[in-house]
Protein backbone atom coordinates (compact mmCIF):
# COMPACT_ATOMS: atom_id res chain seq x y z
CA UNK A 1 0.00 0.00 0.00
CA UNK A 2 1.34 3.32 -1.03
CA UNK A 3 2.30 5.52 2.03
CA UNK A 4 -0.34 8.51 1.94
CA UNK A 5 0.67 10.09 4.82
CA UNK A 6 0.54 13.94 3.95
CA UNK A 7 3.74 15.59 4.82
CA UNK A 8 3.75 18.99 7.38
CA UNK A 9 3.27 21.57 4.71
CA UNK A 10 0.14 19.58 2.96
CA UNK A 11 -1.38 18.86 6.62
CA UNK A 12 -1.11 22.82 7.05
CA UNK A 13 -2.73 23.24 4.26
CA UNK A 14 -5.49 20.99 4.46
CA UNK A 15 -6.40 22.15 7.88
CA UNK A 16 -6.68 25.48 6.14
CA UNK A 17 -8.71 24.72 3.42
CA UNK A 18 -10.98 22.82 6.35
CA UNK A 19 -11.79 25.73 8.53
CA UNK A 20 -9.96 23.56 11.15
CA UNK A 21 -7.42 26.27 11.60
CA UNK A 22 -7.64 29.51 11.13
CA UNK A 23 -5.24 32.47 11.60
CA UNK A 24 -6.03 35.98 13.78
CA UNK A 25 -8.28 38.59 12.26
CA UNK A 26 -5.72 40.24 10.46
CA UNK A 27 -4.01 36.79 8.99
CA UNK A 28 -5.09 35.30 5.66
CA UNK A 29 -4.05 31.97 4.77
CA UNK A 30 -1.53 33.34 2.47
CA UNK A 31 -0.13 35.68 5.93
CA UNK A 32 -0.35 32.12 7.87
CA UNK A 33 1.39 30.06 5.46
CA UNK A 34 4.52 32.35 5.03
CA UNK A 35 4.64 32.43 8.69
CA UNK A 36 4.77 28.90 9.07
CA UNK A 37 7.21 28.93 6.08
CA UNK A 38 9.35 31.54 8.20
CA UNK A 39 9.28 28.64 10.87
CA UNK A 40 10.32 26.28 9.11
CA UNK A 41 13.30 28.35 7.86
CA UNK A 42 13.93 28.66 11.17
CA UNK A 43 14.24 25.08 11.85
CA UNK A 44 17.37 23.00 12.51
CA UNK A 45 18.77 20.27 10.67
CA UNK A 46 19.47 17.34 12.48
CA UNK A 47 22.88 16.33 13.12
CA UNK A 48 24.76 14.06 10.87
CA UNK A 49 25.14 10.58 12.17
CA UNK A 50 28.69 8.44 11.55
CA UNK A 51 29.06 4.98 12.58
CA UNK A 52 29.64 3.81 16.22
CA UNK A 53 33.02 2.02 15.91
CA UNK A 54 34.05 -0.82 18.00
CA UNK A 55 35.16 0.48 20.97
CA UNK A 56 31.88 1.90 22.57
CA UNK A 57 31.45 0.96 26.11
CA UNK A 58 28.44 1.00 27.97
CA UNK A 59 28.42 2.30 31.19
CA UNK A 60 30.56 5.75 31.33
CA UNK A 61 30.31 7.35 34.42
CA UNK A 62 29.24 11.00 34.19
CA UNK A 63 32.10 12.71 34.72
CA UNK A 64 33.13 16.38 33.08
CA UNK A 65 36.90 16.07 33.56
CA UNK A 66 38.30 13.19 31.56
CA UNK A 67 42.03 14.68 31.98
CA UNK A 68 43.54 13.77 35.04
CA UNK A 69 46.54 15.78 36.64
CA UNK A 70 49.83 15.13 34.62
CA UNK A 71 47.62 13.45 31.29
CA UNK A 72 49.80 13.81 28.83
CA UNK A 73 48.07 15.96 25.23
CA UNK A 74 47.12 18.87 24.15
CA UNK A 75 44.04 20.34 26.82
CA UNK A 76 40.67 20.70 24.91
CA UNK A 77 37.16 21.65 26.21
CA UNK A 78 34.31 20.66 24.41
CA UNK A 79 30.97 22.19 24.97
CA UNK A 80 28.06 22.16 23.35
CA UNK A 81 23.95 21.75 23.45
CA UNK A 82 21.39 19.68 23.12
CA UNK A 83 18.62 20.44 21.23
CA UNK A 84 15.72 19.17 18.52
CA UNK A 85 15.00 20.98 15.18
CA UNK A 86 12.85 23.56 16.75
CA UNK A 87 15.71 24.48 18.66
CA UNK A 88 13.94 23.11 22.01
CA UNK A 89 16.42 22.18 24.68
CA UNK A 90 16.18 18.49 25.65
CA UNK A 91 16.71 18.46 29.22
CA UNK A 92 16.65 14.91 29.59
CA UNK A 93 19.44 14.05 26.80
CA UNK A 94 22.30 11.79 27.31
CA UNK A 95 25.65 12.87 25.42
CA UNK A 96 28.38 9.41 25.47
CA UNK A 97 31.07 10.36 24.54
CA UNK A 98 34.31 8.76 23.79
CA UNK A 99 38.05 9.05 22.71
CA UNK A 100 41.38 7.82 22.39
CA UNK A 101 44.21 9.36 24.15
CA UNK A 102 47.00 11.34 22.86
CA UNK A 103 48.71 8.40 21.50
CA UNK A 104 45.61 7.52 19.84
CA UNK A 105 44.77 4.44 22.62
CA UNK A 106 41.63 3.31 23.50
CA UNK A 107 40.98 2.16 26.91
CA UNK A 108 39.12 -1.18 26.78
CA UNK A 109 39.05 -2.15 30.24
CA UNK A 110 37.91 0.72 31.89
CA UNK A 111 36.68 4.38 31.03
CA UNK A 112 39.75 7.10 31.11
CA UNK A 113 38.31 9.21 28.20
CA UNK A 114 35.17 8.27 28.33
CA UNK A 115 31.71 9.54 29.83
CA UNK A 116 27.94 9.81 29.88
CA UNK A 117 26.89 13.37 30.31
CA UNK A 118 23.60 15.08 31.67
CA UNK A 119 23.30 18.37 29.83
CA UNK A 120 22.51 21.13 32.49
CA UNK A 121 18.38 23.49 32.50
CA UNK A 122 19.84 24.78 29.83
CA UNK A 123 20.97 21.82 27.67
CA UNK A 124 24.52 22.82 27.50
CA UNK A 125 26.56 20.05 28.32
CA UNK A 126 31.13 20.21 28.64
CA UNK A 127 33.66 18.63 29.15
CA UNK A 128 37.48 19.01 29.73
CA UNK A 129 39.56 16.39 28.08
CA UNK A 130 42.97 16.15 26.02
CA UNK A 131 43.07 16.44 22.10
CA UNK A 132 42.53 13.02 20.53
CA UNK A 133 45.44 11.31 19.02
CA UNK A 134 46.17 9.76 15.95
CA UNK A 135 45.95 6.04 15.19
CA UNK A 136 47.01 4.16 11.91
CA UNK A 137 43.96 2.47 11.49
CA UNK A 138 41.97 5.82 11.38
CA UNK A 139 44.35 8.51 11.23
CA UNK A 140 42.28 11.75 11.45
CA UNK A 141 41.74 12.75 15.37
CA UNK A 142 38.54 12.45 16.34
CA UNK A 143 35.62 12.32 19.49
CA UNK A 144 32.83 9.63 19.61
CA UNK A 145 29.09 10.35 20.69
CA UNK A 146 26.09 8.25 21.39
CA UNK A 147 23.24 11.09 22.07
CA UNK A 148 19.34 9.86 22.85
CA UNK A 149 16.79 11.69 24.38
CA UNK A 150 13.50 10.47 25.50
CA UNK A 151 11.30 11.11 22.00
CA UNK A 152 14.04 11.16 20.21
CA UNK A 153 16.21 8.79 17.66
CA UNK A 154 19.41 8.22 19.30
CA UNK A 155 21.90 9.43 17.49
CA UNK A 156 26.05 8.41 16.81
CA UNK A 157 28.26 10.22 15.19
CA UNK A 158 31.85 11.72 15.84
CA UNK A 159 33.32 15.04 15.33
CA UNK A 160 37.03 16.33 13.66
CA UNK A 161 38.89 18.78 14.52
CA UNK A 162 39.63 21.57 11.36
CA UNK A 163 43.44 22.00 12.68
CA UNK A 164 44.19 18.42 12.53
CA UNK A 165 47.25 18.02 10.13
CA UNK A 166 45.54 15.47 8.64
CA UNK A 167 43.49 17.73 6.87
CA UNK A 168 46.54 19.68 5.45
CA UNK A 169 45.72 23.26 6.74
CA UNK A 170 42.50 23.04 4.26
CA UNK A 171 39.62 20.82 5.48
CA UNK A 172 36.95 22.61 3.48
CA UNK A 173 39.10 21.10 0.69
CA UNK A 174 40.39 18.15 1.99
CA UNK A 175 37.27 17.03 4.42
CA UNK A 176 36.86 13.97 2.91
CA UNK A 177 40.19 12.69 2.30
CA UNK A 178 40.30 9.33 3.05
CA UNK A 179 36.33 8.44 3.35
CA UNK A 180 37.03 9.10 7.07
CA UNK A 181 34.70 12.06 8.21
CA UNK A 182 31.38 11.64 6.12
CA UNK A 183 30.50 15.28 6.27
CA UNK A 184 32.16 18.44 6.47
CA UNK A 185 29.55 19.54 9.05
CA UNK A 186 31.15 17.47 11.61
CA UNK A 187 34.53 18.63 11.26
CA UNK A 188 34.70 21.67 13.90
CA UNK A 189 36.35 25.23 13.71
CA UNK A 190 39.15 25.24 16.86
CA UNK A 191 39.50 28.25 19.16
CA UNK A 192 43.63 27.83 20.46
CA UNK A 193 43.69 30.20 23.37
CA UNK A 194 47.24 31.14 24.60
CA UNK A 195 48.42 33.39 28.02
CA UNK A 196 48.04 32.87 31.73
CA UNK A 197 48.59 29.03 32.62
CA UNK A 198 48.79 26.17 30.03
CA UNK A 199 47.86 26.45 25.94
CA UNK A 200 44.36 24.91 25.39
CA UNK A 201 41.74 24.29 22.87
CA UNK A 202 38.07 25.02 22.62
CA UNK A 203 35.37 23.22 20.67
CA UNK A 204 31.32 23.47 20.47
CA UNK A 205 29.30 20.96 19.23
CA UNK A 206 25.74 21.44 18.95
CA UNK A 207 23.47 18.43 18.54
CA UNK A 208 20.11 18.51 16.98
CA UNK A 209 18.14 15.36 17.37
CA UNK A 210 15.08 14.56 15.52
CA UNK A 211 11.88 13.11 16.92
CA UNK A 212 11.13 9.85 16.89
CA UNK B 1 55.04 -19.99 18.60
CA UNK B 2 55.17 -19.46 14.88
CA UNK B 3 52.82 -21.57 12.53
CA UNK B 4 53.52 -25.27 12.05
CA UNK B 5 52.95 -24.68 8.70
CA UNK B 6 52.21 -22.21 6.04
CA UNK B 7 50.60 -22.10 2.98
CA UNK B 8 50.82 -19.19 0.45
CA UNK B 9 48.12 -17.28 -0.86
CA UNK B 10 48.26 -15.03 -3.77
CA UNK B 11 46.23 -12.74 -1.93
CA UNK B 12 45.05 -11.71 1.52
CA UNK B 13 42.55 -14.46 2.84
CA UNK B 14 39.73 -13.78 4.93
CA UNK B 15 37.07 -16.31 6.93
CA UNK B 16 38.58 -19.89 6.80
CA UNK B 17 36.49 -22.90 6.33
CA UNK B 18 37.34 -26.80 6.19
CA UNK B 19 36.42 -28.64 3.65
CA UNK B 20 35.56 -32.13 2.95
CA UNK B 21 36.49 -33.38 5.45
CA UNK B 22 38.77 -31.13 6.63
CA UNK B 23 41.04 -32.39 3.06
CA UNK B 24 40.67 -28.63 1.70
CA UNK B 25 40.76 -25.55 3.04
CA UNK B 26 38.26 -22.33 1.40
CA UNK B 27 39.30 -18.88 1.79
CA UNK B 28 37.63 -15.46 -0.03
CA UNK B 29 40.55 -12.87 -0.29
CA UNK B 30 41.06 -9.75 -0.78
CA UNK B 31 41.56 -9.76 -4.80
CA UNK B 32 37.55 -11.44 -4.87
CA UNK B 33 39.09 -14.86 -5.42
CA UNK B 34 37.68 -17.44 -3.57
CA UNK B 35 40.57 -20.09 -3.02
CA UNK B 36 40.48 -23.77 -2.48
CA UNK B 37 43.62 -25.46 -1.23
CA UNK B 38 44.50 -29.11 -0.08
CA UNK B 39 45.29 -29.31 3.23
CA UNK B 40 47.49 -31.77 3.43
CA UNK B 41 50.04 -30.36 0.67
CA UNK B 42 48.90 -26.41 0.17
CA UNK B 43 47.88 -26.89 -3.23
CA UNK B 44 45.52 -25.03 -4.83
CA UNK B 45 42.53 -27.02 -6.27
CA UNK B 46 40.04 -24.16 -7.27
CA UNK B 47 40.33 -20.45 -7.45
CA UNK B 48 37.09 -18.71 -8.63
CA UNK B 49 36.74 -15.19 -9.28
CA UNK B 50 33.41 -13.44 -7.79
CA UNK B 51 33.34 -9.68 -6.91
CA UNK B 52 31.12 -9.31 -3.31
CA UNK B 53 31.13 -12.55 -2.43
CA UNK B 54 30.64 -13.79 1.09
CA UNK B 55 31.67 -17.17 1.87
CA UNK B 56 28.82 -18.59 4.47
CA UNK B 57 29.53 -22.62 4.50
CA UNK B 58 32.54 -24.77 3.43
CA UNK B 59 30.65 -25.26 0.15
CA UNK B 60 28.25 -22.11 0.11
CA UNK B 61 28.76 -18.34 -0.80
CA UNK B 62 26.42 -15.90 -1.88
CA UNK B 63 26.96 -12.64 -4.00
CA UNK B 64 24.70 -10.40 -5.86
CA UNK B 65 23.40 -10.39 -9.37
CA UNK B 66 22.62 -7.34 -11.59
CA UNK B 67 19.83 -6.58 -10.04
CA UNK B 68 21.37 -6.41 -6.44
CA UNK B 69 19.27 -9.73 -5.63
CA UNK B 70 21.35 -12.57 -3.37
CA UNK B 71 22.30 -15.24 -5.52
CA UNK B 72 23.43 -18.61 -3.08
CA UNK B 73 26.28 -21.18 -5.03
CA UNK B 74 27.56 -24.41 -4.50
CA UNK B 75 31.19 -23.47 -4.46
CA UNK B 76 32.77 -26.68 -5.66
CA UNK B 77 30.14 -27.10 -8.66
CA UNK B 78 29.72 -23.45 -9.16
CA UNK B 79 26.25 -24.46 -9.54
CA UNK B 80 23.61 -21.49 -8.56
CA UNK B 81 21.38 -22.88 -6.03
CA UNK B 82 18.98 -20.09 -5.17
CA UNK B 83 17.57 -16.59 -5.83
CA UNK B 84 16.65 -14.14 -2.97
CA UNK B 85 15.33 -10.59 -3.79
CA UNK B 86 14.88 -7.81 -1.53
CA UNK B 87 17.68 -8.34 1.04
CA UNK B 88 19.78 -5.49 1.93
CA UNK B 89 23.93 -5.49 2.32
CA UNK B 90 25.14 -6.33 5.32
CA UNK B 91 26.76 -9.31 7.30
CA UNK B 92 25.62 -12.57 5.93
CA UNK B 93 25.77 -15.68 7.87
CA UNK B 94 24.22 -19.28 7.17
CA UNK B 95 22.91 -21.68 9.12
CA UNK B 96 24.46 -25.03 9.88
CA UNK B 97 21.50 -27.03 8.17
CA UNK B 98 21.59 -24.30 5.32
CA UNK B 99 17.78 -23.59 5.99
CA UNK B 100 18.04 -20.26 7.08
CA UNK B 101 20.19 -16.97 5.98
CA UNK B 102 20.59 -14.19 8.01
CA UNK B 103 21.72 -10.67 6.81
CA UNK B 104 22.07 -7.76 9.25
CA UNK B 105 22.26 -4.30 7.73
CA UNK B 106 23.50 -1.82 10.43
CA UNK B 107 21.35 1.40 8.52
CA UNK B 108 18.00 -0.35 8.88
CA UNK B 109 19.09 -1.46 13.21
CA UNK B 110 17.49 -5.04 12.04
CA UNK B 111 18.25 -8.66 10.86
CA UNK B 112 16.44 -10.08 8.00
CA UNK B 113 16.01 -13.96 8.70
CA UNK B 114 15.30 -15.82 4.92
CA UNK B 115 13.86 -19.52 4.25
CA UNK B 116 16.48 -20.17 1.62
CA UNK B 117 14.23 -23.35 0.37
CA UNK B 118 11.36 -21.04 -0.02
CA UNK B 119 13.00 -17.84 -0.85
CA UNK B 120 11.57 -15.99 1.21
CA UNK B 121 12.37 -13.89 4.67
CA UNK B 122 10.72 -14.95 7.51
CA UNK B 123 11.38 -12.30 9.47
CA UNK B 124 12.50 -8.70 10.34
CA UNK B 125 14.00 -8.49 13.59
CA UNK B 126 14.56 -5.29 15.87
CA UNK B 127 18.63 -5.21 16.71
CA UNK B 128 20.29 -2.62 17.98
CA UNK B 129 21.26 0.51 16.96
CA UNK B 130 24.88 0.08 16.44
CA UNK B 131 25.38 -2.63 13.78
CA UNK B 132 26.55 -6.38 14.42
CA UNK B 133 29.38 -6.86 15.27
CA UNK B 134 29.62 -10.88 15.48
CA UNK B 135 26.48 -13.00 14.24
CA UNK B 136 25.98 -16.65 14.60
CA UNK B 137 23.33 -19.65 14.50
CA UNK B 138 23.28 -22.77 16.78
CA UNK B 139 24.57 -25.93 15.57
CA UNK B 140 20.95 -27.21 15.49
CA UNK B 141 19.98 -23.93 13.93
CA UNK B 142 17.49 -23.15 16.14
CA UNK B 143 19.14 -20.00 17.73
CA UNK B 144 20.22 -17.13 16.25
CA UNK B 145 22.37 -14.77 18.32
CA UNK B 146 23.53 -11.14 17.06
CA UNK B 147 25.68 -8.85 18.81
CA UNK B 148 25.29 -5.15 18.17
CA UNK B 149 28.42 -2.72 18.81
CA UNK B 150 26.62 -1.17 21.22
CA UNK B 151 27.24 -4.04 23.35
CA UNK B 152 23.82 -5.58 23.53
CA UNK B 153 23.42 -9.26 22.31
CA UNK B 154 20.59 -10.40 21.22
CA UNK B 155 18.94 -14.36 20.92
CA UNK B 156 16.04 -15.15 19.03
CA UNK B 157 14.47 -18.65 17.81
CA UNK B 158 15.36 -19.07 14.48
CA UNK B 159 12.07 -20.08 12.98
CA UNK B 160 9.44 -18.15 15.14
CA UNK B 161 11.13 -14.91 15.10
CA UNK B 162 10.30 -14.44 19.12
CA UNK B 163 13.27 -12.86 21.06
CA UNK B 164 14.25 -15.23 23.76
CA UNK B 165 17.41 -13.23 25.27
CA UNK B 166 18.38 -9.47 25.24
CA UNK B 167 21.63 -9.53 26.98
CA UNK B 168 22.37 -5.78 28.05
CA UNK B 169 24.88 -6.40 30.83
CA UNK B 170 28.34 -6.33 28.70
CA UNK B 171 30.14 -3.43 28.58
CA UNK B 172 31.84 -4.19 25.48
CA UNK B 173 31.14 -4.75 22.17
CA UNK B 174 31.52 -9.01 21.43
CA UNK B 175 33.76 -9.20 17.91
CA UNK B 176 33.64 -13.54 17.88
CA UNK B 177 31.68 -16.39 19.01
CA UNK B 178 30.82 -20.04 18.69
CA UNK B 179 28.44 -21.97 20.27
CA UNK B 180 30.04 -25.33 21.89
CA UNK B 181 29.02 -28.92 19.38
CA UNK B 182 26.58 -29.87 21.75
CA UNK B 183 24.99 -26.50 21.95
CA UNK B 184 25.09 -26.40 25.50
CA UNK B 185 26.98 -23.75 25.57
CA UNK B 186 27.82 -19.87 23.76
CA UNK B 187 30.95 -18.77 24.19
CA UNK B 188 32.07 -14.98 23.39
CA UNK B 189 34.96 -12.48 23.71
CA UNK B 190 35.30 -9.18 22.16
CA UNK B 191 36.79 -5.71 23.78
CA UNK B 192 37.26 -6.36 26.58
CA UNK B 193 39.38 -9.21 26.49
CA UNK B 194 37.64 -11.66 28.42
CA UNK B 195 35.88 -15.10 26.96
CA UNK B 196 32.22 -15.57 28.34
CA UNK B 197 30.73 -18.95 28.71
CA UNK B 198 26.76 -18.36 28.79
CA UNK B 199 24.47 -21.41 29.57
CA UNK B 200 21.89 -21.33 26.21
CA UNK B 201 18.95 -22.07 28.36
CA UNK B 202 19.10 -19.22 30.59
CA UNK B 203 21.71 -17.43 28.83
CA UNK B 204 23.12 -16.10 31.85
CA UNK B 205 27.13 -16.51 32.28
CA UNK B 206 28.27 -19.41 34.14
CA UNK B 207 32.21 -18.88 33.52
CA UNK B 208 34.92 -16.05 32.75
CA UNK B 209 37.85 -16.78 31.25
CA UNK B 210 40.25 -13.72 31.25
CA UNK B 211 44.05 -13.55 30.64
CA UNK B 212 44.13 -13.17 26.44
CA UNK B 213 45.57 -9.66 27.60
CA UNK B 214 44.66 -8.31 24.24
CA UNK B 215 40.97 -6.89 22.62
CA UNK B 216 39.50 -10.74 21.30
CA UNK B 217 39.20 -10.51 17.44
CA UNK B 218 38.40 -14.30 16.66
CA UNK B 219 37.35 -16.97 18.48
CA UNK B 220 37.00 -20.96 17.35
CA UNK B 221 35.66 -23.99 19.65
CA UNK B 222 36.84 -27.73 18.93
CA UNK B 223 34.79 -30.01 17.21
CA UNK B 224 35.69 -31.99 20.24
CA UNK B 225 34.21 -29.58 22.59
CA UNK B 226 37.65 -29.51 24.69
CA UNK B 227 39.60 -26.48 23.12
CA UNK B 228 38.24 -22.71 23.14
CA UNK B 229 41.28 -21.22 20.39
CA UNK B 230 41.18 -16.86 21.04
CA UNK B 231 42.58 -14.84 18.59
CA UNK B 232 44.05 -11.47 19.78
CA UNK B 233 44.24 -7.54 18.02
CA UNK B 234 46.09 -4.41 19.14
CA UNK B 235 43.90 -1.71 19.44
CA UNK B 236 46.32 0.88 18.48
CA UNK B 237 46.49 -0.75 14.98
CA UNK B 238 45.46 -3.87 13.45
CA UNK B 239 49.35 -4.32 11.69
CA UNK B 240 50.53 -5.15 15.05
CA UNK B 241 51.73 -9.06 15.62
CA UNK B 242 49.29 -10.30 18.66
CA UNK B 243 48.16 -13.40 20.03
CA UNK B 244 46.55 -16.62 19.88
CA UNK B 245 45.38 -18.60 22.25
CA UNK B 246 44.40 -22.24 23.35
CA UNK B 247 42.38 -22.88 26.40
CA UNK B 248 41.05 -26.05 27.61
CA UNK B 249 37.23 -25.26 27.88
CA UNK B 250 37.00 -27.26 31.39
CA UNK B 251 39.43 -25.48 33.65
CA UNK B 252 39.89 -22.65 31.34
CA UNK B 253 43.98 -23.29 31.79
CA UNK B 254 46.03 -22.00 29.12
CA UNK B 255 47.05 -25.20 26.80
CA UNK B 256 49.60 -23.06 24.43
CA UNK B 257 49.95 -19.41 23.19
CA UNK B 258 50.85 -18.73 19.39
CA UNK B 259 52.30 -15.89 17.27
CA UNK B 260 50.02 -13.96 14.82
CA UNK B 261 51.80 -11.55 12.36
CA UNK B 262 48.82 -8.91 12.62
CA UNK B 263 45.00 -9.03 13.47
CA UNK B 264 43.26 -12.57 13.81
CA UNK B 265 40.90 -12.18 11.28
CA UNK B 266 39.65 -15.73 11.15
CA UNK B 267 40.56 -18.93 13.46
CA UNK B 268 39.24 -22.42 12.60
CA UNK B 269 39.84 -25.85 13.46
CA UNK B 270 39.74 -29.34 11.54
CA UNK B 271 36.89 -31.74 11.86
CA UNK B 272 39.58 -34.07 13.72
CA UNK B 273 40.41 -31.20 16.37
CA UNK B 274 43.52 -31.60 15.69
CA UNK B 275 44.58 -29.11 13.32
CA UNK B 276 44.30 -25.32 13.56
CA UNK B 277 44.08 -22.91 10.57
CA UNK B 278 44.82 -19.36 11.10
CA UNK B 279 44.56 -15.92 8.80
CA UNK B 280 45.49 -12.59 10.59
CA UNK B 281 46.39 -10.10 7.66
CA UNK B 282 49.45 -12.18 5.58
CA UNK B 283 48.98 -13.62 2.27
CA UNK B 284 49.06 -17.07 3.81
CA UNK B 285 47.35 -19.73 5.83
CA UNK B 286 48.99 -20.61 9.25
CA UNK B 287 48.48 -24.12 10.26
CA UNK B 288 49.34 -25.46 13.60
CA UNK B 289 49.45 -29.11 15.13
CA UNK B 290 47.03 -28.82 18.09
CA UNK B 291 46.24 -32.41 18.59
CA UNK B 292 45.65 -33.48 22.53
Amino acid sequence: MANTKPDRREMLEMCISRGLLVGGAAMTQTQLLAFWQKTEAGMHQPTKAEVLGPFFRKGAPDNKVLRAPGDAGFPLKVTGRVIDTRGRILEDAKVDLWHADHEGLYDTRGYRYRTKLSPDAKGLYGVETVMPGHYADRPAQHIHYLISAPGHKTLITQVYFATDPFFEGDPVKNWNKRGIASNKELILPVKLFEGPGAPRAEVNFDIVLEKA
Amino acid sequence: MPADRTIPVAAEPGDIFFADGGRHLVVPCRDSHIRTFETATGKLLQDIERKGATVVASNRFVDRGEKKEVRMWDLTAERQMQVLYNLPTGRTVLSPDGKYLAVSNTAERQVRVVDVAAASQKHALADGIGGTAEMIFSPNGELLVSANYDNDIRVWKTRSGELVSKIEDMTGAMFAGEFTPDGKHLVMAGLDEIIYIRDTQSMRVVRKIQGHGETISALAISPDGRTIVTGGFDVRTTRNPVKVVLWDFSSGNVLRKLDAPHRVVSLAFSPDSKWLAMTAGEKEIALWSVAR
